[in-house]
């Protein structure tokens, strides 16, 4: 069960009383869900509350190194520096939560009309033209989706945003009538990697039960269904608990291939916010981007007005760049503090391309280096390079093109991220340096070789994959071949050969072997008897296969190969 | 696997015992378990959803089918050697693999007034995934083994009118079952319903008609009403069953043969 359990990451915050606060816009007086919602914070007390540090107040000169690498390594943690983005994002957030609870004032009649009427009723009958819904309501809930690199804090800067907010606010009286009800004002839930919408809404109940208490997961979670089901199902749920705001985080992890197409996608996602409101928001690294681009060319789908979209690029070398490096080069901890240069400023953007997680590590993998290897800890351009040249080895190509002034995909370097060296490595290799100095450069390129050496064995297997082995054939196919081929270098062309050669002298043999097999079993089985199911043509799974790809529906293909009885076909 | 040895699954007609029956707990998918009499095996069936019932009655309707044996299980044996060749994972329970089974196996009189077998399965349409394919195609490849004819069933396109008119009439087929009833009976007052109802049809509702008529002849209340959907079930008065009969409203009824001559 344990197991089970860890699947369901998710943000866990505050839960408070609820206490209500006069609003100055009409429409959102006499609503206790907007009314108990905390007071809008200012840029600048949105900045303080968000702005943070490692904190150390003791003498860097009077610690030994390895206690001065312990304080570098804090840094990524701890360190934030509020942007203007980052104002954008609340003000969004806080606008979204509370137009999403204009229209869903739980004293109003409208609102008590909705619950009587049913929810699963609403959600069938959808919305008429003017966008109301069955009992008359007009949504005011919007969507947003916010797409950028991985590394540029999407996720992070949501997390801090969000924890400004209580997460549940418990009403018991509201103007002196009793009014018992659980608020929920935001859920943040991860998208299972590489699972469908049905691992999603499983997330979402999980998310819910361990907040309230409730018991959706048991009673929902294991109901298969479309797309179409699964989505009111949870809006149904998001709709009970009052949500506020249901962020939807690693939206790109959504496996397409599971979920039964882009166009599903699109549907359950514009679904969700479609009947009973609930606002979503929505982030992803550009490989989420299929999931918008087709939509907002789509107007018929039904994405609602108060849809908005934010894309990050990476950080342009201006003011907010430089305000960003002049905080973190505060977090020094060599002991000699080396002023930010205009040549150290240019070679940090050249080497993290204004991208603030590679901006971060690079700064403290040049401080462990300095602190542990140079003689004089201080930071130059030189040490930089070197540093960069190393830690970003294996983006190092993609970054060339991209310096180049080359137009590239996005999506393109979003797969490097994984490749680099992680900050723990580094310093298991530098523990090496230290102890057994002589063989410090060998060992750096241990690292480096076994970790290219696995990324050219998946390479391998794929190829051996593609030539129809099974995972675990292939997998054994491309260790041999590279064990066998490790002095030839890097010729690529070579392994394909080799592992191609494998693949087919290894076929041959199979299907003689078995041939001989049955010989031995005295023909017991006809020789037409050889396994592959797949080509057979009266195959239902074939059947459907094709008849997808002439877009019918999977009935559409029983019924058009003579697979489907009527009911009344006797009478 | 006991079941089996309980004598489920075997047997015909009357000495059917279906696989899976409605107080098995099995996990009905839609919550609609029913126990009803049948026409033509006179025992009682059991239908494990509501799409099923409604499947059951029309082949109840039809002349051209003998026995209905539902929840029909298949060799065991052979589904898992087929399952094993198609690299399909058996149907299981917690892990144990369990017997696969159809849901009708009919009965039905060929062209050639011959008894031939052939095996339904349904599925309501939004329930087909992956999965259901693979266990469809399981149920294929053994009944092409066997040589019996095998389809599935889906819930759209379903005579709605027919399928609700025969669930109207359909615990009236035997005479015995209303008290104070046998064939007799039905013989002797079939002609007097007969002709006054013919009387009012055009203008009364079919339930204010029936009940005049037993005023006026003297029968216990609810007789005639009986008799009109007796007479519906074992075919001997006809009328459109494409339309939605309600009791509300006239119902036309005629003779067999008049019928057609209409």
């Amino acid at each position: 069960m344990i197991n089970r359990l860890d699947r369901f990451v998710y943000l866990k915050g505050r839960q408070i009383k609820a206490e209500y606060r006069d609003q100055i816009v009409e429409a959102y007086q006499g609503n206790p869900f907007i009314e108990a919602l905390p007071c809008r914070l200012s840029q600048d007390q949105l900045f303080q509350m968000l702005y943070s540090v490692p904190r150390f107040t003791g003498d860097i000169n009077r610690l030994n190194s390895e206690e001065r690498v312990e304080l570098v390594q804090q840094i990524k943690p701890s360190y934030w520096q509020p942007l203007s983005t980052h104002f954008e994002r609340y003000r969004n957030l806080y606008n979204m939560i509370k137009i999403g609870y204009q229209s869903r004032n739980p004293l109003t009649p409208i609102y008590q009309r909705q619950m009587a009427i049913g929810l699963d009723r609403i959600l069938a009958a959808g919305t008429d033209e003017f966008g109301r819904n069955l009992a008359g309501n007009l949504q005011t809930a919007q969507q947003m989706a916010d797409i950028g690199l991985s590394g540029m804090g999407k996720s992070k800067s949501y997390e801090r945003i969000l924890s400004l907010f209580p997460q549940v606010i418990h009403h018991s009286e509201y103007h002196r009538e009793p009014f018992p009800c659980k608020q929920v004002v935001w859920l943040h839930i991860e998208c299972p990697s590489n699972k469908s919408v049905g691992a999603l809404c499983r997330n979402f109940y999980w998310a819910v039960d361990k907040l309230l208490g409730t018991t959706y997961y048991e009673d929902l979670a294991e109901k298969d269904g479309r797309a179409e089901v699964l989505a009111k199902r949870m809006s149904k749920v998001a709709g009970q608990i009052s949500l506020g705001v249901l962020v939807i985080d690693e939206i790109q992890r959504i496996n397409r291939g599971y979920s039964g197409g882009d166009e599903k996608m699109i549907d359950f996602i514009t679904e969700l916010t479609n009947s009973i409101g609930i606002p979503i928001v929505l982030i992803g690294t550009f490989k989420a981007l299929y999931l918008f681009k087709s939509s907002l060319a789509n107007t018929r789908r039904g994405i609602p007005d108060g849809y908005a979209e934010n894309i990050t690029d990476r950080m342009r070398d201006d003011w907010e760049w430089e305000l960003f490096l002049k905080g973190m080069w505060d977090l020094q901890y060599t002991n000699k503090f080396t002023a930010l240069t205009p040549d150290l400023k240019a070679a940090m953007y050249f080497h993290s391309l204004g991208i603030p997680d590679f901006a971060v590590k690079l700064f403290m993998h040049v401080q462990c280096r300095a602190i542990l290897y140079e003689d004089e800890e201080e930071i130059t351009v030189n040490l930089i390079e070197e540093v960069a040249n190393k830690t970003f080895r294996l983006v190092q190509p993609i970054f060339q093109r991209i310096r180049g002034g080359e137009e590239i995909d996005p999506a393109e370097y979003e797969d490097l991220k994984p490749d680099w060296i992680s900050f723990k490595e580094y310093l298991m290799e530098a523990q090496h340096r230290i102890t057994i100095d002589g063989n410090l450069s060998e060992e750096h390129k241990l690292i480096l070789l076994q970790h290219n050496r696995r990324i050219l064995i998946d390479q391998l297997t794929v190829f051996a994959m593609k030539m129809g082995c099974s995972g675990d054939v292939a997998l054994t196919y491309a260790e041999k071949i590279e064990v066998q081929n490790r002095d030839a270098g890097n010729d690529i062309e070579l392994l394909y050969l080799e592992i191609a050669k494998l693949v087919f002298e290894n076929k041959s043999n199979v299907s003689k072997e078995t041939e001989e097999v049955e010989e031995k079993t005295k023909q017991k089985k006809k020789p037409t008897k050889i396994k592959n199911p797949d080509l057979d043509e009266s195959d239902i799974r074939f059947i459907v296969s094709q008849g997808n790809l002439n877009n019918m529906t999977i009935d559409e293909a029983l019924r058009d190969s003579g697979l489907v009885g009527e009911y009344d076909e006797f009478v | 696997m006991n079941r089996l040895k309980d004598g489920r699954g075997q047997g015909q007609g009357e000495s059917y015992i279906p696989y899976i029956q409605a107080n098995d707990n099995k996990v009905a998918s839609e919550g609609w378990l029913t126990r009803t009499p049948g026409w033509h095996s006179n025992r009682i069936h059991h239908t494990l959803s509501k799409y099923e019932y409604q499947y059951f009655l029309v082949q109840e309707w039809t002349d051209q089918i003998t026995d209905i044996r539902e929840q029909y299980p298949l060799p065991y044996e052979d589904t898992q050697r087929i399952a094993e060749k198609l690299n399909i994972r058996h149907p299981h329970l917690d892990g144990h693999d369990v017997v696969l089974t159809s849901d009708f196996m009919l009965t039905v009189i060929d062209d050639n007034d011959s008894l031939n077998d052939q095996a339904r399965t349904f599925k309501p349409i939004h329930k087909l995934t992956k999965r259901t394919l693979e266990l469809f195609e399981i149920e294929r490849r053994y009944y092409k083994e066997v040589g019996i004819q095998w389809k599935v069933v889906f819930d759209v396109g379903r005579p709605i009118n027919l399928i609700k008119n025969i669930d109207w009439l359909h615990d009236a087929k035997r005479a015995d079952t209303r008290p104070g009833m046998d064939s007799e009976v039905v013989n002797m007052i079939a002609e007097p319903i007969f002709e006054k109802l013919k009387q009012y049809n055009t203008k009364l509702s079919i339930s204010k008609s029936c009940l005049r008529c037993d005023d006026h002849i003297g029968l216990e209340p609810g007789t005639s009403m009986f008799m009109v959907k007796h007479m519906l079930a074992n075919k001997r008065w006809v009328t459109d069953m494409t339309v939605l009969i309600r009791e509300s409203a006239p119902l036309v009824i005629d003779l067999p043969g008049q019928r057609e001559m209409k």
